[in-house]
């Protein structure tokens, strides 16, 4: 193991901020307003090091069935509240997030091992406001009447569910937390949150701000642990869990759904993508190169919303990937709380040898024309888990590297001819997550943003988040639309009044 | 009004005064002034003006010092209780043994204690920041408050000292613009008739200094980093 010097400094560094507990952390779980020692820890690793920076406790079936036991019992208070007494809670809870910022900011690079700088480009607000929107979005928000000609008049009422078990991935852990604990709570249902088990730091901080912000025991749970045979799959199979949103592998996704068939729960399922991003010979070749460098590379490339096959134009194809390499080669990779630093490490070992597996493909069936190695960083960086962003050219449309989901900071560049050759390549994959369209040309965005099989498309862009608009998947990336009312098929029950009128 | 006057009474009333002004008043009786306006146990001392170039032109041949008390080496920030807050990324120096006035180089190689990362809260009464050698003096050398890192380093890092706010980089300068810390200590010794063990030597800022605003505040080293929180109030 390595020696704790920079987690010492880190310690240091939380201290100096305020950070209002003491470490070293042991992580608890919170079950029932209360945080519960728990059992069987494991260790957590701070990517960029290799340094164990905490132990997180592994929730069994015995602390899954107290957290959905304090759920349940929370929702007969919490769910019977009109949303005006609901939205107080949840907005003291946004702002104890927003006033912890500088140590969410640290913690979530000690989780996840992303440069600090991505942190501060409103990661925070963002989480925050992931809940306060919804919690003012339950109380301005009416519904439908569908009055009949025949004298009769028909009105929706919404109902919340109930114990809504959330599943997290350790690339956004607290940003996916707060994205679903945000619509889950303000529209009445209570929760037990299960976070990946790389990055529980974030989730445990989350947990303290609930308390500290004074929400009822029970609402918000968190607990820690692994997803087969442990904490995961318990939630999932457990009877008095009504709704499950998760968001991560689509393996995984398929996993879930058969363990919540035997008992009808409800699914949100956020998974992969191999999201094209399409630039054609129109588009501002300086924006497409800023735009393509974050969709790539944001996170190590850990977003399932990653850009990650690029779909060139011919006649810009060279000239825009002898752009994109030199801004590749100019990223700034190392110590991930530095904050000049503009990619970090990738989040485990395990994960590291497995974007290395498609680099060493790319290698034989490809040409890579920069990154593919890890880089050399000084001590204690050389434990960390770094990968150089890494550009492969020369590939195939059905090669595994253009098929599967790397989750890393790689990329393939593809040429084309013609938009209807776009389009083909951009739809040619199991995933419909996201694409991204890079054009001037209004017709050319309109025509190619119909034609994508996909739930999301950013054109000229990348990332940006409207609470209020639909997010999800098509085809293999996912079931269900969150966002704004879009969420209400998941997170409320439906009821239809019919009313005659003499 | 002469200078003394107006700066007990600016400091004491929280307000600027224009600067720049000739007040009959050499250095040697600016640092009287400085003396008796900011008298009591000191924790050290602070130097200012280490560059040359800022030396001349100020009109200068050394530096500047300042005095520091106890109640200066801050914990945490709070802008409001300053006048016209700037930041200054430093190295402060932390004495183990006395250093008297004409002591040797190897004297003061053993007296230094070890090195820390720092920042200088500046405070100063002129308005802008304009004011002449004296007008400083006299005012503490915009003595407002300090910050120390926890790390101590057995000597200067090497490369640039890196202030940022908000995550945002404020200013920074090369480590070995603050020059030889060991005749930086001798010559202050001198200055001031000896230093005395546990006491701590800002020895002033490679870099510009900047306002400073509500946030987190961080300066890199090549050799760690120094972290704190400045509140608006």
């Amino acid at each position: 193991m390595v020696e704790p010097k920079l987690y010492k400094e880190t310690v240091e560094r939380l201290k100096a901020l305020g950070f209002p507990y003491e470490l070293p952390l042991e992580v608890t779980h919170y079950i029932g307003g209360e945080f519960v020692r728990g059992e069987n820890f494991f260790p957590v690793i701070y990517p960029a090091t290799g340094e164990v920076i905490a132990t997180a406790p592994e929730g069994r079936e015995k602390e899954v069935d107290l957290a959905v036991a304090a759920a349940k019992e929370a929702f007969a208070k919490w769910g019977k509240m009109p949303p005006s007494q609901r939205r107080p809670y949840l907005r003291r809870f946004a702002d104890k997030i927003r006033e912890w910022r500088p140590v969410f900011e640290v913690v979530e690079t000690l989780d996840v091992g992303r440069p600090i700088h991505e942190n501060r480009l409103g990661y925070v607000d963002r989480m925050a406001n992931n809940i306060e929107f919804f919690a003012d979005f339950a109380v301005t928000h009416g519904s439908e009447a569908y009055p009949m000609e025949n004298g009769y008049i028909n009105y929706v009422l919404r109902f919340p569910v109930g114990v809504a078990a959330l599943i997290t991935p350790w690339n956004m852990p607290s940003m996916l937390a707060t994205w679903k604990i945000g619509p889950t709570l303000a529209f009445g249902n209570t929760a037990v949150l299960k976070p990946a088990e790389f990055t529980p730091l974030g989730a445990w901080l989350l947990a303290k701000a609930a308390h500290e912000a004074g929400l009822p025991p029970g609402v918000f749970n968190v607990v820690h642990g692994f997803g087969p045979n442990s904490a995961g799959e318990f939630l999932t199979r457990h009877p008095d869990v009504r709704l499950i949103s998760f968001t991560g592998e689509t393996t995984t996704g398929r996993i879930i759904m058969k363990n919540a068939s035997d008992t009808l729960k409800r699914l949100s399922m956020e998974l992969g993508g191999k999201a094209p991003n399409l630039i054609f010979e129109s588009a501002d070749l300086d924006r497409a190169v800023e735009v393509t460098m974050r969709a790539s590379f944001f996170n190590q490339g850990e977003v399932c919303l990653a850009g990650s096959r690029l779909l060139v134009q011919r006649s810009i194809y060279q000239a825009f990937v002898d752009k994109l390499v030199a801004a590749a080669k100019a990223l700034k990779v190392g110590d991930p709380l530095d904050p000049e630093t503009r990619m970090g490490a990738l989040i485990a070992q395990e994960h590291l040898e497995k974007v290395m597996s498609y680099v060493e493909i790319a290698r034989k069936t490809a040409t890579i024309l920069t990154g593919g190695r890890r880089p050399e960083l000084p001590h204690p960086f050389d434990q960390g888990y770094f990968l150089e962003p890494t550009v492969v050219v020369d590939v195939k449309p059905s090669d595994k590297v253009c098929q599967e989901e790397i989750f890393g900071p790689m990329v393939v560049v593809m040429p084309f001819d013609t938009e209807e050759e776009a389009i083909e390549l951009a739809n040619n994959t199991p995933y419909g997550l996201n694409a991204i369209v890079q054009t001037r040309e209004v017709g050319q965005a309109v025509r190619v943003s119909e034609a994508l099989e996909v739930g999301t498309v950013w054109v000229n862009d990348w990332f940006v988040r409207d609470l209020r608009v639909p997010f999800g998947g098509a085809k293999q990336s996912g079931i269900g639309r969150e966002g704004g009312h879009y969420g209400y098929e998941f997170y409320y029950e439906t009821k239809n009044v019919c009313l005659a009128n003499k | 009004m002469t200078l003394s006057e107006a700066v007990r009474e600016a400091r004491k009333e929280r307000k600027t005064l224009q600067g720049q002004k000739d007040w009959g008043v050499g250095l040697e009786e600016a640092y009287r002034i400085q003396e008796a306006l900011f008298p009591g146990p000191l924790k050290g001392y602070k130097l200012g003006l280490v560059s040359e170039a800022k030396q001349r032109q100020m009109g200068l041949a050394a530096p500047i010092y300042g005095r520091v008390h106890p109640g200066m080496i801050l914990e945490e920030v709070r802008l409001a209780s300053f006048i016209q807050p700037r930041l200054e990324p430093e190295l402060a120096v932390v004495l183990k043994e006395d250093l008297a006035p004409g002591a040797a180089p190897g004297e003061a190689m053993r007296a230094i204690g070890g090195f820390y990362l720092a920042v200088d809260v500046l405070d100063s009464i002129w308005e802008g920041y304009r004011f002449t050698a004296e007008e400083v003096v006299a005012d503490n050398t915009s003595g407002g408050g300090f910050l120390l890192g926890l790390r101590r380093l057995s000597a200067p890092p090497e490369g640039h000292l890196r202030l940022y706010l908000n995550g945002r980089l404020a200013t920074e300068g090369p480590v070995a613009a603050l020059g030889d810390p060991v005749g930086r200590l001798l010559w202050l010794a001198n200055q001031v008739g000896g230093l005395k063990a546990f006491q701590v030597v800002f020895l002033g800022s490679p870099a510009p200094a900047v306002p400073a605003e509500a946030g987190v505040l961080e300066v890199w080293s090549e050799a760690g980093v120094l972290v704190a929180p400045l509140w608006e109030v």
